[in-house]
């Protein structure tokens, strides 16, 4: 049966607590949809949290000490933030500084916007990559969540998941798509995903050729032949992500990419370095198919 | 102002030595006393330099490990960073603490982290990250999957003003969780005393919250029957007054305060009055060479 995003992580989160291995926990979950249709709604295996974040997180590993799967719901990543301690400092590290672990899933739901403003607009992925322990995804299709969720429960490490709710209705997949006459590489992450294909249709009106590649593992990023081959033939890339555009995992994974192949100049696109707003003129969200078909052609 | 709280008799549950109280008092003291031998040798050892990590020492708390894990010896244990007692009292192995101690990678956390992570799970200790208070809502998820035993969340008196740690008295009580919050208040955070940081009393504040709370001296007939008191009321709060004899971090001995008091000075007076001088002493000499052998042989490691 096809699911879409939404139904797939529902589908996925009643399978773990059916089987009482595991539990969902967060903060108002049974309120206003289940959190995007997210969540079963049942009371079995939810865990309502009072409204206190840091102390939530703490709740959220010391369960996953218990011997269970304890998926952990922040409805704006955003909350990132105020969680971040014990997830970056105690779940993230336990496996070194213990040697046991605590395989908390850590949902952060990223949103964009009128509705989300200066401190809800998109993703904050890219602070918690700085530390050791923690591996990031950022899954946007029903086979991409279902893959991740798999090498999580065959794992015993914590996963943050970068998650979109531009994704949730989605049951597209998506495919890496190679030019010979590729005149630039990109990479996307998150939900520039679903801007690229636009982006690829104007250039093409150019007959401009572009090199797709979605990007699903943030950390690891793993350098695959077909990147560097890729490169090697456009000599130029450019890595786009759904959050600001400095000091962030997309000028990093630049920074590989660029230092893996020879005479390649590689760049890194993003949400400008200002807080958005929630008028239309105060936006700064993730850059669209225009404003990436612009960056491109500059580059090349 | 804050009513002053600490006196050595503070809620004292007074014992009578010749019924049973006997046989409880001299286990919890053998604990103490081997906890306290242990520790002088860490104290001295470090203060000769002979290793440099991370070290904090519980001498003068050492009541309260040992009288908690007489009265509830089966149990989850989330400690903090002063937790050598609580290793110690609940039979964690000496050697590995010291290879952890001396940053040797047979230790606990193979020499990762000095004093705060130390833990056993044979023993049911889980270990600790270093931020004051981290453990306790670590402790409270841990205790709404794990309802099998008791869980024990010990924490300090400055932990006790972190947000994260009263959010967590309110979780405790919304999942009526099986947890035992024992606080070990000695008074300070690192040299900062309770009444330049609050106006207010972890107990009554806990109570708020809906938690059955005690607030008592260290005295360990006081400790073991306010555990065995509270153990059927859980989740519920122990505040200890106690005193912290040596530095926050490091070798060094704090200045004592007018109203500080030695427990164990106290309860090794009590038995000595009680006939007991022989077996005291005894005991001591025992602890006190088996501390230095094991220590010596440690060292010889590094």
């Amino acid at each position: 049966m096809e699911r879409t995003v939404a139904e797939t992580i529902k589908f996925l989160s009643k399978k773990l607590i059916d089987s009482n291995k595991g539990i969902i926990i967060g903060q108002c979950l049974s309120a206003v949809g289940w959190v995007q249709n997210t969540v079963p709604a049942q009371k079995k295996g939810i865990v309502e949290l009072p409204m206190t974040d840091i102390a939530g997180a703490g709740f959220a590993v010391g369960a996953s000490l218990a011997n269970i799967r304890p998926i952990f719901i922040l409805r704006f990543q955003s909350f990132l933030w105020l969680n971040a301690s014990p997830l970056i400092n105690h779940a993230a590290k336990a496996k070194e500084i213990f040697g046991y672990s605590a395989p908390v899933f850590i949902r952060a739901i990223a949103s964009e916007g009128l509705s989300s403003g200066p401190l809800h607009t998109n993703c904050y992925h890219s602070p918690f990559a700085h530390m050791p322990g923690l591996p990031i995804c950022a899954p946007m299709s029903p086979k991409e969540y279902s893959s991740i969720w798999k090498i999580y429960l065959k794992n015993n490490d914590p996963l943050l998941v970068s998650e979109h709710r531009r994704s949730y209705k989605e049951y597209k997949e998506f495919n890496d798509y190679i030019d010979k006459k590729s005149k630039i590489t990109v990479f996307v992450i998150s939900a520039c995903r679903f801007e690229i294909e636009q982006t690829q249709l104007k250039l093409k009106k150019k007959k401009i050729e572009i090199d797709i590649f979605h990007i699903v593992w943030l950390k690891p990023f793993k350098i695959k032949k077909k990147y560097i081959d890729s490169l090697k033939k456009t000599k130029k890339g450019l890595v786009i992500d759904s959050t600001y555009e400095i000091c962030g995992i997309s000028e990093h994974i630049a920074f590989k990419l660029m230092h893996s192949v020879k005479n390649s100049k590689i760049y890194n696109y993003g949400m400008k370095d200002k807080s958005p707003g929630c008028t239309k003129s105060l936006l700064n969200g993730t850059p669209n198919a225009n404003q990436i078909a612009r960056k491109i052609l500059k580059i090349i | 102002m804050m009513k002053e709280f600490r006196s050595p008799n503070y809620n004292l549950i007074k014992s009578n030595y010749f019924n049973n109280d006997i046989k409880i008092i001299t286990k919890i003291f053998e604990k103490m006393s081997l906890i306290r031998e242990f520790e002088l040798q860490a104290y001295q050892n470090r203060k000769k330099n002979l290793f440099k990590t991370l070290i904090y020492l519980c001498l003068g708390q050492e009541s309260i490990y040992a009288s908690t894990s007489l009265a509830l010896p089966k149990v989850s244990i989330f400690g903090q960073h002063r937790g050598h007692g609580i290793y110690l009292a609940y039979g964690g192995k000496p050697k590995k603490l010291i290879d952890e101690l001396i940053g040797l990678k047979t230790g606990t956390n193979k020499g990762m982290g000095g004093s705060p992570p130390i833990f056993d799970k044979k023993i049911g200790m889980f270990g600790h990250i270093g931020f004051i208070g981290d453990q306790v809502p670590v402790s409270a998820g841990y205790s709404l999957i794990n309802k099998k035993k008791i869980t024990i969340s010990f924490f300090g008196d400055g932990a006790a003003e972190e947000d994260y740690v009263l959010a967590t008295f309110g979780f405790a009580k919304q999942y009526d969780l099986k947890i035992l919050f024992i606080c070990d208040d000695n008074d300070l955070s690192v040299l900062t005393k309770t009444k330049e940081r609050r106006k207010w009393n972890l107990s009554n504040v806990a109570k708020s919250f809906g938690l059955e709370t005690v607030d008592i001296t260290d005295d360990p007939i006081t400790i073991y029957y306010s555990i065995k008191k509270l153990k059927n009321k859980l989740p519920a709060l122990i505040n200890i007054r106690t005193c912290r004899e040596y530095w926050h971090e490091g070798a060094g001995i704090d200045k004592p305060e007018k109203n500080h008091w030695n427990r164990y000075e106290i309860v090794k007076k009590n038995l000595i009055n009680m006939g007991f001088e022989n077996k005291v002493v005894n005991l001591e000499n025992n602890n006190r060479n088996w501390a230095k052998k094991i220590w010596k042989e440690r060292l010889q490691k590094l």
